[in-house]
């Protein structure tokens, strides 16, 4: 081992101590800095991934319009059958939806309906296969029942076998002619729960020929929404759909674009707060450079010693640059450790800081999510180690412009 | 006749005083040191002993004159050529031990080899036999701070000679010990130089000590006499 490695890693684990104080609190400092940034990157992540399957999951991963116009026709159903036998696509649903009022007994709730084919089943969101359904069965769903978001059933004071009343805007043709609109009695067969509140507060599920029938819709409807096979890229599938499959009319367009916004809003709120986050480190890093200075101060008649003995200046300032790098090293390390465990007893720290009630009104889920990124933590640990190297230079330079003579004299 | 290893010819040497006026602290010092050969050198506080020794040891540059290693003129030579003569040619001692606090006894001696480049197995049990002979074959493992002054001098003798100097410098090094230890530490010191067959050149106030050696050099004026 060279001289400067030896005595950089010495004078942070002397002999016959594990470590020292000053080592001790440096690693620390940047091992929280580390935990800091790793742990907030993990969360953001997680929320990024989480609220992706979620909208996947419950909008659906391409999505064809008109406009906001009905589709209907003839050409609908060519086009249906075209995205139907496409080989990339693994399920391909027609879609109808819009808001209605639901009254149980005196309590309205406004929530919108989705559409589901209880005829052929064919449904491009996993319901069935996550088990969103609960206290029922999608498949009890048919004409005369409806499936309602736990939330908006929670509103109503609805339970399962009551019987709701729907009322749909395009009711307000029949007051123009004097006639009175009567409301569609649906039976609740089951509550939908998807773990995504803001679905689960305001959808509620009818077949399509219910939809259909409440929207005036004829055999019409207003999307069609596709599940694509595993390993297919949606985005490219989107454009390629566009320019070769799709006329001006219709146009597919991916969860991604449709939620652009949110999507942006939580990518941008996870660069603010690592970059406000990396502050943390960069104090640490201070807090080093000022100990190692001094210990360059306190140690001058050792450096000059080593001089004597034949150092050289850039073995002096190597030897202050590794403790550096030592210390950053180890936080860095230090803080990622820190973080997986954190990170895995997440559940009872948040529940004790913020309580769940708050984790779902605000972010939509009933627990904290995480994604570890192998690049974020790369990155976190690669900027605590370089700033403390950096740290460890100015010191190193002060060391190694120290003369002989003159630190041989110093009292 | 032994053969010569350090010449010192005409050395003068000139500071600059906070008023900016030169002050001449060596006036052309001429000295020859031989293989084996001990030599102390007395003088004034402020008189430039430990300059003259720097110079020496190619640690400050003199404002005139030779610094010569076996017949090398040295003082215009690179730092890093200046640093491998040090570790090769020269131990040090010093009044303050200078002793690395985060290293034991054994590993504050061993870092004179690791400086040089030679730690290995034999330097390994070169300084625990050198321990053994200044007296502290039962203190290897022990710190700087569970030892006495006196046995942290003899830590940094042991240090000193570990690389088989040819000359080892000593800047006062009973300065900071009470008389019957500087008296030991001195025997040791002489002792082991004279084993190692390494010259010494002690810088001291102490007449005593320095009569033992086998020549007196005083510094005065800013020149050396032969006493």
């Amino acid at each position: 081992m060279k001289w400067w490695l030896y005595i950089a890693v010495k004078q942070l684990f002397p002999t016959g101590r594990i470590i020292s104080f000053f080592t001790l609190v440096s690693i620390l400092g940047v091992a929280l800095g580390v935990l800091a940034l790793f742990g907030t990157q993990s969360v953001m992540n997680g929320f990024h991934n989480e609220i992706g399957v979620k909208l996947v999951d419950t909008g659906g991963q391409i999505t064809l319009e008109a406009g906001g116009r009905v589709i209907a026709g003839k050409n609908a159903e060519i086009l249906f059958d075209k995205l139907k036998n496409n080989p990339e696509v693994e399920r391909v649903e027609k879609v109808a939806r819009g808001s209605v009022m639901m009254i149980n007994g005196n309590t309205p709730a406004y929530p919108v309906l989705r559409s589901y084919d209880t005829i052929t089943n064919n449904c491009a969101l996993p319901i069935k296969e996550k088990n969103f359904v609960s206290w029922g069965d999608i498949d009890e769903l048919d004409d005369d029942s409806v499936i309602l978001g736990i939330g908006v059933a929670n509103r109503i004071g609805a339970s399962k076998g009551d019987v709701v009343e729907v009322y749909a805007p395009t009711m307000l043709e029949r007051l123009s002619k004097n006639e009175v609109p009567m409301p569609v009695k649906l039976e609740v067969a089951g509550f939908l729960n998807t773990g995504f509140s803001d679905v689960d507060k305001n959808v509620a599920l009818v077949s399509l020929r219910r939809m259909q029938d409440l929207y005036s819709l004829g055999k019409g409807f207003h999307s069609y929404v596709l599940k694509l096979k595993d390993g297919v890229d949606e985005t490219a599938f989107a454009k390629q759909l566009n320019a070769d499959v799709l006329n001006g009319d219709v146009r597919a367009y991916t969860w991604l674009t449709g939620n652009e916004a949110f999507l942006r809003v939580i990518a941008t709120e996870k660069v603010m707060m690592s970059v406000i986050i990396m502050l943390i480190i960069i104090v640490a890093s201070f807090s080093i450079c000022s100990s190692l200075y001094t210990t360059v101060l306190r140690k001058t008649k050792e450096i000059g010693l080593s001089v004597a003995m034949g150092a050289r200046p850039f073995q002096i300032a190597l030897c202050y640059c590794v403790q550096g790098f030592i210390i950053g090293f180890l936080g860095a390390l230090a803080g990622i450790l820190l973080t997986f465990l954190l990170l895995e007893n997440r559940a009872a720290i948040v529940e004790f800081i913020v309580g769940r009630e708050t984790l779902e009104q605000f972010y939509h889920f009933s627990s904290l999510p995480v994604l570890y990124d192998l690049k974020d933590a790369l990155r976190a640990c690669l900027f605590a180690v370089v700033l403390c190297t950096l740290a460890g230079f100015l010191p190193a330079l002060r060391a190694s412009r120290l003369k002989a003579s003159e630190a041989m004299r110093n009292e | 006749m032994s053969s010569e290893i350090l010449r010192i010819e005409n050395l003068k040497k000139n500071f600059k005083s906070p008023d900016g006026s030169e002050i001449e602290v060596l006036k052309g010092v001429d000295l020859s040191l031989f293989k084996g050969e001990s030599a102390s050198l007395r003088g004034e506080s402020g008189a430039g002993k430990t300059t003259f020794l720097n110079i020496a040891a190619c640690l400050e540059t003199p404002s005139s004159g030779g610094v010569y290693w076996d017949g090398l003129k040295v003082d215009g030579l690179s730092n890093s050529k200046q640093a491998k003569l040090r570790s090769s040619y020269m131990g040090f001692v010093f009044q303050s031990y200078c002793l690395v606090p985060e290293l034991n006894a054994l590993e504050n001696v061993l870092f004179a080899a690791r400086i040089a480049g030679n730690f290995n197995k034999k330097t390994v049990s070169r300084a625990k036999e050198i321990l053994e002979k200044v007296g502290l074959s039962g203190r290897m493992s022990h710190m700087p701070h569970q030892m006495s002054g006196g046995e942290r001098q003899r830590v940094a003798i042991a240090r000193a000679i570990l690389n088989r100097p040819k000359v080892i410098f000593a800047d006062e090094p009973t300065g900071n010990l009470d008389e019957n230890t500087g008296i030991e530490v001195m025997d040791m010191l002489l002792d082991l130089c004279e084993v190692e067959d390494t010259a010494l050149l002690l810088i001291t106030h102490n007449p005593d000590f320095a009569r033992r050696t086998s020549r007196n050099l005083v510094l005065k004026s800013g020149r050396i006499v032969e006493e």
